[in-house]
């Protein structure tokens, strides 16, 4: 009986000391968390205040008035515009192709192996540079 | 636990066995035990309430561990330091932000506390250049526990308050609502009272939704057409000295207003400055008597009715209507026999009242209130006005109200109609929330003209800028079509009209092929200028204007200029009778 009584108290000890420390630990994890929590909303309050100042100062009339008194630039005219299938794009084929007529035989073979790779290469970026027009 | 022994025995009786209780003994036992037998009942009696009381302490630490809450520790001191977003944000069509909150501080004072308010008044006065030191001193000497000394400071302020050291000042947390941009949005944001309550605008409109919700609002409009539109207005008004004036860009396609401004206006950050003047919204509460603009709508009546193009009036002579008289303003023009374009083009009164009168009232208040020119138009803003309508609606007023007298609308009901004759017919409710489908999507609406009478009218808008009376509103390459409106300004008590003041406006739209954005401008009472040769009417103020807006508003929207001189835009808006060398 004892024994049992003893078992006991030191099982209700044991119980209570872990009770005891997972709680404390429970409660210093919480307050870590509110300051985490606190941090974040004055983080956020304070990307609140920059987003609304950020916009104050690149407000448009803002930037006009700077535009006007630092850049001489004007509106584009509508003559300022043309549409894409106006554009002369150079003929990159035709430049290598030029080049390599211009230079002696021995030079054009050792030229060869890297012409065909840059002119792959120009086909190839001139494809993904045009690839958005309709 | 003490058990008493019974009188006059010793422990010697107790070892001895005898018995302690005559018949019975202590524990009840009828037979006499050794004095250790009965310790050792003793002793389990002590040990089993030991037992019960560890046990109880061990359920109160279960409890108090495991389910009582435990008060956080007060980290910073001022609970309300950290304040959530109370109202929500409101963004334009791009998320470019147009109102938010942000945390102020605002400092108190407690009096009584104060040392040396001379010097606290004098070291406070240099911080806080609102309030003077004298102020200052007065309200730090005033008696009370507790005196507000400047509200929603900037950080900077704080910081320097702080720095004074003085335990007699505090400081609450607070949330002010801001407005980025200023005026530019003043009447469609509207603003808030110190609690943040929405008091005009969509704040006031919205104010349970910005309240409840934390995802932002997000509006049709967009700032940098806001801007062109403001810029330009003010611009204009100042050119021509004119108390006011009002513009609304509207998305012909779904109804969404792109830019609304109303001028004069206010600081939505000091409402308390705000007079009954700039606080009116002429772009929707105000209504007006359109002029030369109606007779856009007449032409579309006639046409829906029935009337071809090549129908003729003659406009010799003015139409008398008992004490009245129908004329024309400043035509020349030797023939002044015209057909449907050219009294459209040439602004004939004579000839939109005979249209008119052709058509019948009844089909012409059905048509007004088809295109929601007679009933109060519906938009989230508090501030919308009625039409006034004649009654009773009699011929002259059938007459009148066929080029722009005897019946008020607001510039937001004329431009809504005005996108529905634009865009094939189809007359869509203005909104100022983003719709999906903008440029070139669909979206549901209610058809009041047919597609066929719709281009008709789109070819004729066309030719007043290139023939008519709104040459002046022309931007190149992007096929602007519009039509002028001047009229005369109405007397207090509806004693007449004063004819040397006038209300000029301009309804355009843009690019006349298939267009996209409809456009209304009116100037309040313009004054003629030298560059003007004194003239006052649309024609000569407001188109000027309307040619800067679609040349600074059309790239924004992504609209790419056109040779307008090519075969196909020429031949798709040539109206057939009309030779263009008329």
């Amino acid at each position: 009986m004892i024994r049992l009584i003893v078992a006991m108290v030191i099982l209700i000890l044991g119980v209570g000391f872990c009770l005891f420390h997972f709680k404390y630990r429970v409660v210093s994890l919480e307050g870590d968390l509110r300051v985490m929590e606190e941090i974040i909303l004055e983080k956020k309050q304070n990307i609140r205040l920059l987003e609304a100042e950020w916009e104050h100062v690149t407000t448009p009339s803002r930037i006009q008035e700077l535009c006007q008194k630092h850049l001489s630039v004007e509106a584009l005219k509508a003559s300022s515009y043309i549409h894409m299938s106006q554009i002369p794009f150079r003929d990159d084929d035709h430049i290598l192709d030029l080049v390599q007529a211009s230079l002696a035989p021995s030079e054009v073979k050792s030229l060869s192996s890297k012409t065909i790779s840059m002119k792959s290469q120009v086909r190839t970026s001139s494809q993904s540079s045009l690839s958005f027009l309709p | 636990m003490y058990l008493p022994l019974p009188f006059k025995k010793s422990f010697y009786d107790l070892r001895s066995g005898h018995r302690l209780f005559g018949p019975m003994g202590a524990l009840g036992d009828k037979e006499t035990r050794s004095p250790l037998v009965r310790a050792h009942g003793r002793l389990l009696f002590i040990a089993s309430w030991f037992l019960v009381v560890f046990v109880v302490l061990g359920l109160r630490l279960v409890d108090v561990m495991g389910f009582s809450p435990m008060g956080m520790p007060q980290l910073w001191g001022d609970g309300d330091k950290f304040l959530e977003n109370k109202r929500a944000d409101i963004v334009d069509r791009n998320g470019v932000l147009l109102a938010t909150n942000v945390k102020t501080s605002s400092v108190y004072a407690n009096p009584y506390r104060i040392q040396n308010p001379k010097k606290l008044a004098t070291d406070l006065a240099k911080i806080l250049t609102s309030s003077s030191e004298d102020e200052i001193y007065q309200k730090v000497t005033s008696g009370k526990k507790f005196v507000w000394l400047a509200r929603n400071l900037s950080p900077q302020k704080q910081m320097q308050i702080h720095r004074l050291g003085n335990p007699a000042l505090g400081f609450h947390q607070e949330e002010k609502r801001i407005y980025p941009h200023g005026k530019l949005m003043a009447h469609v944001l509207g603003f808030t009272n110190v609690d943040n309550k929405g008091m005009g605008g969509v704040e006031h409109h919205f104010n349970q939704n910005l309240t409840s919700a934390q995802t932002p609002l997000q509006l049709s409009l967009d700032v940098r057409l806001q801007h062109v539109l403001y810029n330009e207005l003010q611009a204009s008004m100042s050119q021509f000295d004119a108390p006011g004036g009002a513009g609304i860009l509207m998305n012909a396609k779904t109804g969404e207003i792109l830019a609304l401004v109303s001028l004069p206006d206010f600081d939505p950050h000091h409402p308390q400055k705000i007079d009954q003047k700039a606080r009116f919204n002429m772009a929707t509460l105000g209504v007006y008597e359109m002029g030369s603009v109606m007779k856009l709508f007449n032409v579309a009546m006639a046409l829906e009715n029935g009337i071809g193009l090549s129908k003729t009036y003659d406009a010799s002579s003015p139409i008398k209507v008992a004490r009245f008289q129908i004329k024309d303003y400043k035509i020349r023009n030797e023939n002044k026999i015209f057909n449907v374009p050219e009294g459209f083009i040439l602004s004939s009164n004579i000839c939109a009242a005979k249209m008119a009168l052709e058509v019948g009232i009844e089909k012409q208040k059905e048509f007004m209130s088809r295109l929601g020119l007679s009933s109060k138009p519906t938009l989230e803003l508090p501030e919308i006005g009625r039409p006034l309508l004649p009654t009773p609606w009699r011929q002259i007023n059938l007459m009148t109200i066929s080029y722009g007298y005897g019946m008020s609308m607001s510039p937001l009901q004329v431009v809504s109609a005005l996108a529905s004759l634009m865009n094939g017919g189809t007359f869509h409710q203005a909104t100022l929330l983003k719709k999906e489908g903008f440029m070139g999507g669909k979206v549901d609406g209610v058809r009041v003209l047919s597609e066929e009478n719709s281009l008709t009218v789109r070819k004729l808008l066309r030719l007043v800028i290139t023939h008519g009376t709104g040459k002046k509103a022309a931007a190149e390459g992007y096929l602007v079509g519009g039509k002028t409106g001047s009229a005369h300004v109405q007397m207090a008590g509806r004693k007449g009209y004063n004819t040397k003041e006038n209300i000029a406006t301009y309804v355009a739209a843009f690019p006349m092929n298939d267009p996209e954005c409809v456009l209304f401008i009116l100037l309040d009472r313009p004054k003629g200028r030298k560059e003007t040769y004194g003239n006052t009417t649309a024609g000569w103020t407001v188109a000027p204007m309307v040619s800067r807006i679609v040349s600074r508003v059309a790239p924004i929207l992504g609209i790419a200029p056109v040779q307008e001189q090519k075969e196909v835009f020429t031949n798709l808006l040539a109206v057939p009778g009309f030779s263009l060398d008329a």
